[in-house]
């Protein structure tokens, strides 16, 4: 039973993850290159309520599938997988290290910016080399602080339904 | 559930301060503002004077630049989500607009202007 | 929790104000002007230490007194007649002599008895013949300055002119005044020739040398701590005659105004220095002067007539980039 919950949840997670990582691509967002992250929603769930080995497969069927969805395969691959795993892993010790203290917000905010600066570091080691990003990475990390406070908000929401139907 | 916590706070103005901090040490005043294009390893720099400039022959990628006296854009591209198009102008310190399946880029290079404490003549 | 969270904040911002007053130092300096010397001089003190200015200025013109009144003595002097000397002017007199052996006679404080006649330092300027010229070359020369620590007598009907290296001088007694005083760091800039004392802040003093082809450029630009920089030049004091250019800069040996460079620079360890060798090195080819400053140890930066720059003795290693 635990077993077949766990795979449910994880099949769930991911095609939630998916639905809105491709559905946000239509609605963007008044900075081109920067997304809300509606993404991270699954992902965030799957680590309060998955242990980590099942993230890292939410993880991977997301980031396979939008790239898929979107286009540009390989590189839309290359930017997103690679930090989506490291911005998985940083929210998963953070949320051992502080759950007591602290809510799906700021995880989600340390989350986003995680990401992008994962992203700024892929293109510059692996698409264009001679890209300054030190002095311009610092806008992108603020909206992106915002827009991953606004999903942690989003994602705390989920959670209190999520855990009051466990209940 | 619970929402935002004391120490969400406190994080929160942690990462707000780190992105923060390299913006108020980035001041554009007394700086040489230049145009760099980056296309893969390569890196051209690009004079501020007003045209519309085609990549296409010189640079080999399929993209239209529009360049003014002090800022730039790229105004045509042939990648699918026009990102780069989208971003519009870009005249800051630092600001970019990336075209990332073209891997290329329009980037504004700044160099701080030393100052200068006596000029000897 | 609360508490351990209420710390945490409060310490947390009590860093972020440390480090955002850390970013604006290095302001705090003042810079006072004043005219001495025939030109504007610069004096740069950190504005804690600002009540000296006036002290200082008092002092530089004391000295400049001095100077040009010993000047004006020897200028007016019947030959024969004995002329006090000061313990600065014996200084300057053993300079005179130490920068005329250097340059082979080229250089030589007498020579102002030729450039007088052109009418240098201050014009109208004219163009004497060379019949009076000649009659005069017998007065001129350093030789003819008797000298010792109480009294000069000059021997011939001569004019002298300390002008070459006697800013840079005052500029080094400044120094040496405000380091009594118990200043770390400042600079003193006269019309050019200048010294900077210790760093600026944490860093060292942004000198940048004049480019007298562009207003919006500059030579060089040099990072200098307890330095002197001083720059002789063909467009400072001239006039133009027939297309041809007259520089106050003569020769001792030709008794003719050259010019030869667009302008000098020498970096070394005093403002009198700097300023003598760079008059110094005008005289000489580039190869003397190469092999010259070597001796010396004087980074130089020759703008040469054909608005090329030569650096010479390690002026590089002083340069930073713009």
């Amino acid at each position: 039973m635990e077993y077949h919950n766990r795979i449910a949840k994880i099949g769930l997670f991911a095609a939630f993850s998916i639905i809105l990582g491709v559905f946000e691509n239509f609605f963007p967002l008044p900075f081109p290159g920067i997304r809300l992250g509606l993404a991270n929603i699954g992902i965030l769930l799957s680590l309060y309520t998955l242990r980590l080995s099942d993230t890292m497969i939410v993880v991977l069927l997301k980031s396979l599938f939008v790239s898929i969805f979107a286009g540009n395969l390989v590189i839309k691959l290359l930017l997103s997988l690679p930090s989506t795993f490291v911005s998985a892993f940083v929210m998963y010790i953070y949320i051992r290290l502080t759950d007591k203290y602290t809510s799906p917000i700021s995880t989600s905010a340390l989350g986003s910016l995680t990401h992008i600066i994962c992203q700024f570091i892929i293109l510059k080691i692996f698409v264009i080399k001679n890209l300054a990003i030190y002095s311009f990475l610092p806008y992108f990390s603020l909206i992106s602080l915002l827009t991953g406070i606004f999903i942690g908000y989003l994602t705390c929401i989920v959670l209190k339904h999520i855990t009051a139907y466990n209940n | 559930m619970k929402y935002l916590t004391k120490t969400d706070i406190f994080v929160i103005s942690l990462l707000l301060a780190v992105c923060l901090l390299p913006i108020f040490g980035n001041k554009t005043i007394n700086k040489d503002k230049t145009l760099l294009l980056l296309i893969d390893n390569r890196i051209y720099e690009l004079p501020f004077k007003r045209q519309i400039l085609n990549l296409k022959k010189e640079y080999g990628v399929n993209m239209v630049v529009e360049i003014d006296t002090d800022r730039a854009r790229i105004i045509e591209s042939d990648c699918p989500q026009q990102i780069c198009v989208k971003y519009g102008w870009v005249e800051e310190c630092g600001e970019m607009s990336v075209c990332v399946p073209n891997k290329t880029a329009i980037q504004i290079k700044c160099e701080q202007r030393k100052e200068i404490d006596g000029i000897s003549q | 929790m609360g508490t351990l969270a209420k710390t945490a904040a409060s310490l947390f911002f009590t860093i972020s104000l440390f480090i955002i007053a850390g970013c604006s130092d290095s302001k705090q300096y003042n810079t006072r002007s004043f005219y001495e010397m025939g030109t504007i001089v610069d004096i740069t003190l950190s504005s804690k230490d600002d009540s000296l200015i006036n002290e200082l200025n008092k002092k530089m013109e004391s000295w400049e007194n001095e100077v040009s009144q010993f000047s004006e003595n020897v200028n007016n002097a019947i030959p024969g007649k004995s002329i006090p000397v000061t313990e600065i002017i014996y200084n300057l007199l053993q300079q005179a002599e130490y920068y005329k052996h250097l340059s082979h006679d080229k250089f030589d404080i007498t020579v102002a008895t030729v450039s007088r006649m052109y009418g240098f330092p201050e014009g109208p300027f004219r163009i004497p013949d060379n019949k009076t010229i000649q009659k005069k070359s017998e007065d001129v020369g350093f030789s003819n300055l008797v000298f010792d620590k109480k009294r000069l007598i000059k021997k011939t009907d001569l004019k002298i002119d300390m002008g070459a290296y006697a800013k840079g001088y005052i500029v080094d007694k400044g120094i040496e005044f405000l380091k009594k005083e118990g200043i770390k760091s400042a600079m003193i800039n006269a019309g050019g020739d200048l010294y900077t004392m210790g760093k600026k802040g944490n860093r060292k003093w942004h000198i940048a040398i004049k480019d007298p082809d562009n207003k919006k450029e500059f030579l060089s630009i040099i990072a200098l701590e307890n330095k002197a920089v001083a720059t002789s030049g063909n467009y400072e004091r001239y006039f133009e005659e027939n297309g041809q250019r007259y520089t106050h800069i003569f020769d001792a040996i030709t008794l003719q105004p050259v010019n030869n460079y667009k302008s000098i620079s020498v970096i070394s360890d005093t403002a009198q220095r700097s300023d003598g060798l760079a008059t110094v090195y005008y005289l000489m080819d580039v190869d003397k002067i190469r092999e010259v400053c070597k001796k010396e140890k004087t980074p130089v930066l020759i703008y040469t007539l054909q608005s090329e720059k030569i650096k010479l003795c390690g002026w590089q290693e002083y340069e930073i980039s713009n």
